[in-house]
């Protein structure tokens, strides 16, 4: 999840105040840190066009790695022990595992 | 004025301070009170109040979703404004800063009372700051640790009349840190599953 609130804040160095918690980027508004959140104004149209900018930017490398988070490769003491059966008997246990993992969800062709 | 006693059962003509001591005496009184008919006017005057009375309760919340940035000082919310009555009384303000998303080293997270620049550490009117460290992971925005905060101060010395209750937070040096990216977290943005979309401040005036 990106949170286009903390990219604005980050992006602008303001305070970002949603007053109504709706979400939409067009009610929210901004002060200094310093200031009184009751003396926050509206973003400017420049501002939000730099923010929904730098949002699609983080947005499209997050989903483009959506296949890292899907991975779900069982635990490092899991893995240690499959390993060390491989290593007594011989076998592919661990390295058959992985690639299963892998093999399932797959890194997008560029 | 001549006492007369009149045909409905009233005295009349009887002044202030004309009956004996003890006319009505406690045995004469009735144990029991109904007011169910009655409004009970509970006077102004808080003097002779006892130590430990409770004069006034003001509840404040601030529910807007903000992000703060690490700006190392500044001023989160003007909570709002209460009255203080008696000249003698002491201000005790308990209250909770929802908020989530670090990172946030050692960043105190403080309140105020009638400071106009509170992100500053020079006034009188603050509340000691609550230190906390980070608690988590704070490598991506997708961390909503949800990191509430208390506010538990004690103010002596106010006049009566308005005042108003500020938060905000403080670095120690001043590095650019927060003490956390939200505040108020909502259910809509965040992925927190039990949130309270509100930062509540309750100030109690109890007479000293």
């Amino acid at each position: 999840m990106i949170d286009k609130q903390l990219i604005a804040t980050d992006l602008l160095n303001l305070c970002i105040i949603d007053e109504n918690n709706t979400g939409d980027i067009n009610d929210w508004v901004c002060c200094q840190a310093h200031e009184e959140s009751t003396d926050a104004v509206p973003l400017t149209a420049e501002q939000i066009s730099q923010i929904e900018t730098e949002y699609a930017t983080q947005l499209a490398d997050y989903n483009a790695k959506q296949y890292q988070r899907d991975r779900q490769y069982p635990s490092i003491g899991e893995q240690l022990d499959m390993q060390y059966w491989d290593a007594v008997n011989g076998t592919t246990t661990w390295k058959d595992a992985i690639a299963q993992v892998k093999a399932d969800n797959p890194k997008p062709q560029e | 004025m001549a006492i007369t006693i009149n045909g409905s059962g009233t005295i009349t003509g009887v002044s202030a301070g004309g009956l004996p001591d003890g006319c009505v005496d406690n045995d004469t009184l009735s144990s029991t009170l109904d007011l169910s008919s009655k409004t009970l006017t509970i006077p102004t005057d808080t003097t002779g109040l006892p130590a430990g009375t409770v004069v006034k309760v003001t509840n404040m919340d601030y529910t807007s979703r903000q992000t703060l940035p690490g700006a190392g000082k500044g001023v989160i919310a003007t909570m709002g404004t209460f009255t203080k009555d008696s000249s003698t009384s002491s201000i005790y303000v308990i209250g909770g800063i929802q908020g989530h998303w670090g990172p946030c080293s050692e960043v105190g997270v403080y309140c105020s009372i009638d400071d106009s620049d509170p992100a500053n550490d020079d006034d009188s009117f603050k509340g000691s700051y609550m230190f906390h460290a980070h608690d988590g992971d704070y490598s991506t925005y997708n961390t909503p640790y949800l990191k509430p905060i208390q506010i538990h101060n004690r103010f002596t010395g106010l006049s009566t009349g308005s005042h108003t209750v500020r938060i905000g937070w403080r670095h120690g040096t001043l590095a650019s840190t927060r003490p956390f990216g939200v505040v108020n977290p909502t259910r809509q943005s965040d992925l927190s599953g039990i949130q309270t979309p509100a930062t509540r401040i309750t100030v109690f005036e109890v007479e000293d």
